[in-house]
């Protein structure tokens, strides 16, 4: 009976694992999932759309019965929130936040789907003005968490009702010279691990120091502040990534860091992880983007992740980020061509380029997984749409789905 | 603030007054000449008196201004084309002489070469161009920018209430396209501080709105259109001053004083201007489930005097010499946040020398030079160390040394200096033939400081840069047919230069130094053709650029990196009107204008944000078209009503097919811009009647004006379930202006927003509500 117990929740984690659903990695207590005879077994995805002004702009997401070959405008769109994407969660429910940069309405809404692939509004959250929200996971039917960025924040909320439960102020945590802002989270045994970004006023780290703080989901309070200065790298999850914190098999929670966006030499970006059973990263585990030769790439090394989504098995698909793929890389993110997709073996500690894959602006970098496959959004030279890449065969396929827009959110409820 | 200006306001007053003691010793006579048929002024007619030894030369408006001795004389009137008219007059201080010239085609021979200079302004009369007249200077507006408002083709975005910033487009192009002048002279780096919006409306003559085409004379390279105040003429004694009082703890003052001295010539001007508002109206704030709050830190103030010295027999046919000084404090109101503390601050000290000329060593050659410089403290101070919300809840600042906006806290103790000069030399050959040369040049260095700043980032972000323009303009203007015809072809050349320096990204400590030199080309064509004395046909045609401004050349050192590459804007574009007027019976005029329009924009200027916010630059862009057409009527139904409705229809495209580099479809290729209003109207009336009370020069003018702007989408129309847009507003304001001792006080009781609806600018900013105000003017002359 123990045995199967623990079989049955290996394969119930595993499946959640290949969700590449940012809260998928918290199986007890499990959020009150939607009937299966009702669930939506489709595909959702999500484009953007830049305003002539430049700093702002609108998003859209849609769903569709399944990943089917075609041109989608935005006409059909249900509105999200530019520069953040949606998020949706095991229970099947899709959260989708205000514009990251602000001037938009302050509330989190969540969205059901229904067997067809109609969206529901299930409810409203209203959130502080200027709050930025990121990333949102499900503890179970009636807690969740919200990272707000903009005021150093976690807000526990209820997802039935809306209604918000507690704030968990983290400005505590920050550095003599830095704002703190809880970036992308995953519970884990009933602990939240946030990811810090420690900030200046240029929105970038001021020392290589890995940050989280995990809260204790029954009290809603910090039991620890997680910082390591050895492994060399920083800015512990991108915020507008939910998969940048994520859980592999053997519950050991990986994390990306972003370091400095590849813009200060001294700051690094890469991988590290936190084994399961430890609150601590790992010291004697990394990935520095710095130090990784990245097979397949000429300029051998890449700046950070923009985009990761763990696809099982230690493999970590990505778009790895490299200013040196375009002269003017640097200068001009709107039509730089630097984001590469490269699958990375967690266990191997190595990088390749996944060889017939568009290279992206990085307006547009997506990544999902589709059934067997893993699907790249992807804003190339030639086509804004989704790829698929078969990591059994190798295959590349697309742009399968061809979009008006920045992709910048795929994910199937599709198993 | 406040309090501040409390203490100033009774020394200027003090100052002002104090100077009417100064006694009259030179009259002046002054007044409009008009088409006796069409009602329309004459521009270049001259007006003479003392057997020719005196004379004076009607401007765009028909108005002229002749100075000269007191006592009996006549005057005489001419016009090519139009009989002679002569008026005997009996001189004191002041008088206003209104003449109606009779067209006369067989006596154009009484029209000597004379004319010939004073017909370099016809020119004028074939842009597109509208005109603001003293009607609708007084009555509900408040300001400029509410005249403007109202005026077709023209859109005002206020972003809040008394001093707020505001965008101006004419046609839906806006910002930095437009060009704002004063009596010609453009405001250039001068606007970052002060906006028309600040000139009182009393101090003003008309307002122009240039659409598309810019006058050569203008100088700058301003694309989009261009709007010139023109500030008054005054007689030897003047005193104008006024005091409104309305909601929101609004107080305005000015006053303006002019004396001229008979035996010298000179003439002393002196004003000033306070302006003091709380700006305390309620908001609703949609981003926060429309709770409604009180705005609670918004107050503006504004100070400004200036004086004038104007010499008429130096040499120079005008030789005038300007100072002004103004103070200005804003605080910034919150929206999202609770702002408590942050604030702009500016001081600034303006000079200006104007040089006129006529026959300038040579028969025909009229002079006309300008100079100004502009020095600047200005700043943005925001160093709280706690943000609040609206539930009063205490946050940290926006980083570890404080701040309550951007990301950063802000002590801004900057510089800045302008230098500008502009030299216009027509040269009338005969009367068909007219040449011009028009030279402006600007150079302006600011020395930003900000060591809060600078330490809140880590760096040093603030460096001082340079840049210098030079405008070189020529045109020819060409008039037949007795003047049924008229053409102006201008040829412009465009030179920039800047210096500074800057961080290009964050791998680089030390700033790299930035220069840039560039030149370009454009032109533009206007003609007008008069069927009848009734009905015209404008049409023009344009291809012109507009430099990049420092700040999107070389950036700003901390928020937005530099463009050397960026190249300026290019507009192509074309008018056709056609103008009905007519003068009928009783006097009262009937006008219906008619006008369609296309135009142009490639590489256009944008901002454009990185991965990271504070690494945004602008960048050539985009292309939009726009085609437009405008409709306006406007008449005397009857002597006692006069009524007046215009509309504009303005559709602004995203004509880029692909995605800049790349093969790609672009997604928005077809769609409307975004955040422009596409469909405006208004409609207004006012019913006057002199003695309604009995009595005699009393003046009384009930007023009422409506404005519709349709909604319109803040972002590209996409989805249906967009949701994001700037309502449909429908704003009505009222006045009854009440006048007497032949206009010597006037009492105002004005409302704006009369219904108190709601109305909300740029997607978030929500404007005020029922503005109540009461307005005395006292004016003597």
């Amino acid at each position: 009976m123990r045995n199967l117990k623990s079989i049955l929740s290996a394969i119930a984690m595993m499946a959640l694992v290949c969700s590449c659903s940012s809260d998928s990695d918290n199986p007890v207590p499990n959020p009150t999932p939607t009937p299966p005879a009702e669930a939506f077994k489709g595909v959702i995805f999500a484009t953007s759309i830049t305003n002539p002004e430049g700093n702002n702009g609108s998003g859209y997401m849609q769903a569709l019965p399944d990943m089917l070959s075609g041109t989608y405008d935005n006409s059909n769109g249900v509105p999200v929130g530019f520069g953040v994407s949606p998020i949706p969660v095991e229970s099947g429910s899709v959260y989708v936040l205000p514009d990251y940069m602000g001037n938009a309405k302050a509330e989190i809404v969540r969205y059901g789907i229904d067997a067809a692939g109609k969206w529901e509004k299930k409810g409203v959250l209203p959130i502080p003005a200027g709050a930025a929200a990121c990333n949102i996971v499900e503890l179970n039917s009636e807690k969740a968490y919200v990272s707000l960025q903009g005021l150093g924040i976690v807000m526990a909320f209820n997802p039935a009702t809306m209604a918000r439960l507690a704030d968990i102020d983290l400005n505590s945590l920050r550095q003599e010279d830095t704002r703190v802002a809880p970036a992308a989270m995953i519970i884990r045994n009933g602990k939240l691990f946030v990811g810090l970004n420690q900030m200046n006023a240029q929105y970038m780290p001021a020392r290589n120091n890995i940050e989280l703080a995990v809260i204790d989901t029954k009290t809603d309070k910090v039991e620890k502040h997680i910082v390591n200065t050895t492994l060399g790298l920083c800015f512990a999850t991108r915020p507008i990534s939910p998969r940048s914190i994520f859980m592999d098999e053997n519950r050991d929670i990986y994390i990306n860091c972003i370091g400095s966006f590849g813009f200060i030499p001294e700051f690094h970006g890469g991988i590290v992880r936190i084994k399961n059973g430890s609150t601590d990263i790992d010291p004697g585990y990394s990935i520095r983007c710095d130090q990784t030769e990245v097979s397949g790439l000429p300029a051998k090394y890449a700046d950070f992740f923009g985009e990761v989504c763990y696809g099982g098995n230690g493999q970590l698909y990505a778009y790895a980020n490299c200013y040196l793929l375009d002269p003017k890389g640097m200068e001009n993110p709107y039509l730089s061509l630097t984001n590469i997709p490269v699958v990375i073996d967690l266990k191997q500690k190595s990088i390749s380029v996944i060889k017939g894959m568009e290279i992206s602006n990085p307006q547009g970098i997506a990544i999902g997984r589709y059934k067997n496959l893993m699907v790249f959004g992807s804003a190339n030279k030639k086509a804004n749409g989704f790829y698929t890449y078969n990591p059994a065969t190798k295959e590349v396929a697309g742009p399968v789905m061809q979009v008006k827009g920045n992709p910048t959110f795929f994910h199937s409820f599709a198993k | 603030m406040a309090r501040a200006g409390r203490k100033w306001l009774p020394v200027l007053l003090a100052w002002l007054f104090g100077t009417l003691t100064v006694a009259a010793q030179e009259a002046v006579v002054y007044g409009t000449i008009t088409d006796e048929k069409t009602g329309e002024p004459l521009a270049g007619a001259s007006v003479s008196a003392v057997e020719g030894r005196v004379g004076a030369v009607s401007d765009a408006g028909g108005c002229y201004r002749l100075r000269i001795q007191a006592g009996r004389m006549q005057l005489t009137f001419q016009y090519m084309g139009y009989k002679t008219a002569r008026r005997d007059l009996t001189v004191h201080d002041s008088l206003r002489c209104d003449v109606r010239l009779r067209t006369a085609e067989n006596e154009l021979g009484e029209v000597t070469v004379t004319a010939r200079s004073e017909m370099r302004r016809l020119k004028e009369s074939a842009m597109p161009i509208s005109v603001i007249g003293q009607r609708q200077l007084q009555g509900t507006a408040s300001s400029i920018n509410d005249v403007l408002a109202r005026t077709v083709g023209v859109t005002v975005r206020n972003t809040g209430g008394m001093g707020s910033a505001s965008r101006i487009s004419v046609r839906g192009l806006e910002g930095k396209r437009m060009g704002m002048y004063v009596d010609d002279a453009p405001m250039s780096q001068l606007s970052n501080f002060v906006a028309l919006n600040d000139i009182p409306t009393n101090m003003i003559e008309r307002i122009e709105v240039y659409k598309g085409i810019v006058p050569y004379k203008f100088g700058g390279s301003a694309l989009g259109g261009a709007v010139n105040v023109v500030t008054k003429e005054y007689p030897p004694v003047y005193f104008d001053v006024s005091y409104e009082i309305g909601s929101f703890g609004t107080h305005q003052v000015s006053a303006v004083m002019k004396r001229t001295d008979r035996r010298s010539g000179l003439q002393f001007g002196i004003g000033g201007v306070c302006t003091l508002a709380k700006n305390n109206y309620r908001m609703a704030l949609d981003n926060l489930g429309g709770r409604t709050v009180e705005r609670n830190h918004d107050r503006f103030g504004k100070i400004m005097g200036g004086m004038s010295l104007k010499a008429t027999k130096w040499w120079f046919d005008e030789m005038k010499l300007e100072l002004v000084a103004m103070k200005t404090r804003q605080e910034i109101q919150g929206i999202d946040f609770d702002v408590r503390e942050a604030y702009n601050h500016s001081v600034n000290y303006i000079t200006a020398l104007t040089l006129k000329r006529r026959n300038f060593f040579l028969d025909g050659l009229d002079l006309d030079f300008d100079a100004g410089y502009v020095a600047g403290r200005y700043g943005l101070r925001d160093k709280a160390m706690h943000r609040y919300d609206w539930d009063g809840r205490e946050l940290p600042p926006v980083s570890a040394f404080g701040g309550e906006q951007n990301s950063f806290p802000s002590d801004g103790r900057n510089r800045s200096g302008e230098l500008t000069a502009k030299l216009n030399m027509g040269y009338t050959v005969d009367m068909h033939h007219t040449v011009n040369l028009n030279i402006y040049a600007d150079r302006t260095s600011l020395h930003p400081s900000d060591s809060l700043m600078d330490r809140a980032l880590g760096f040093r972000s603030n460096f001082p840069s340079r840049m210098n323009t030079l405008t070189v303009g020529f045109s020819y203007d060409l008039t037949l047919f007795g003047g049924r015809f008229q053409n102006a072809f201008t040829l412009k050349s465009f030179l920039f230069s800047s210096d500074s320096r800057s961080i290009d990204t964050y791998s680089v400590n030390e700033p790299e130094p930035v220069r840039v030199s560039k030149n370009y080309l454009g032109f533009s064509d206007a003609l007008r053709y008069k069927f009848t004395d009734d009905l015209m046909l404008k049409a023009s045609f344009n291809s012109e650029v507009r430099i990049p401004t420092s700040e999107e050349l070389i950036g700003n050192g901390y928020s937005i990196l530099a463009s050397p590459a960026l190249k300026p804007e290019r507009t192509t574009g074309a008018n056709v009107g056609l103008l009905y007027r007519r003068v009928k019976a009783d006097g009262g005029l009937v006008e219906v204008e008619l006008n369609g329009f296309y135009n142009q924009l490639e590489d256009m200027i944008r901002f454009t944000p990185d991965m990271i916010p504070t690494m945004a630059r602008y960048r050539n862009f985009g292309s939009v078209r726009t085609k437009g057409v405008e409709l306006e009527a406007k008449g005397d139904v009857c002597p006692l009503l006069y009524l007046y409705a215009n509309g504009t229809y303005q559709d602004l495209r995203d004509v880029r097919k692909t995605i800049p580099g790349t093969e790609v479809e672009n997604p928005t290729h077809g769609m409307r811009i975004p955040n422009v209003p596409y469909l405006l109207a208004n409609f207004g009336a006012e019913l006057h009647r002199e003695n309604l009370f009995g009595g005699r020069g009393q003046n009384t003018r009930l007023l009422f004006d409506a404005s519709y702007v349709h909604r319109y989408f803040y972002d590209f129309e996409m989805s249906k379930y967009q949701e994001r847009r700037i309502p449909t507003s429908l704003t009505m304001d009222a006045a009854v202006e009440h006048s007497f001792d032949n206009d010597r006080w006037t009492l105002t009781l004005k409302m704006r927003n009369l219904a108190g609806r709601r109305v909300v600018s740029e997607l978030n900013r929500p404007l005020p509500g029922r503005y109540v105000g009461f307005k005395v003017r006292y004016l003597f002359k």
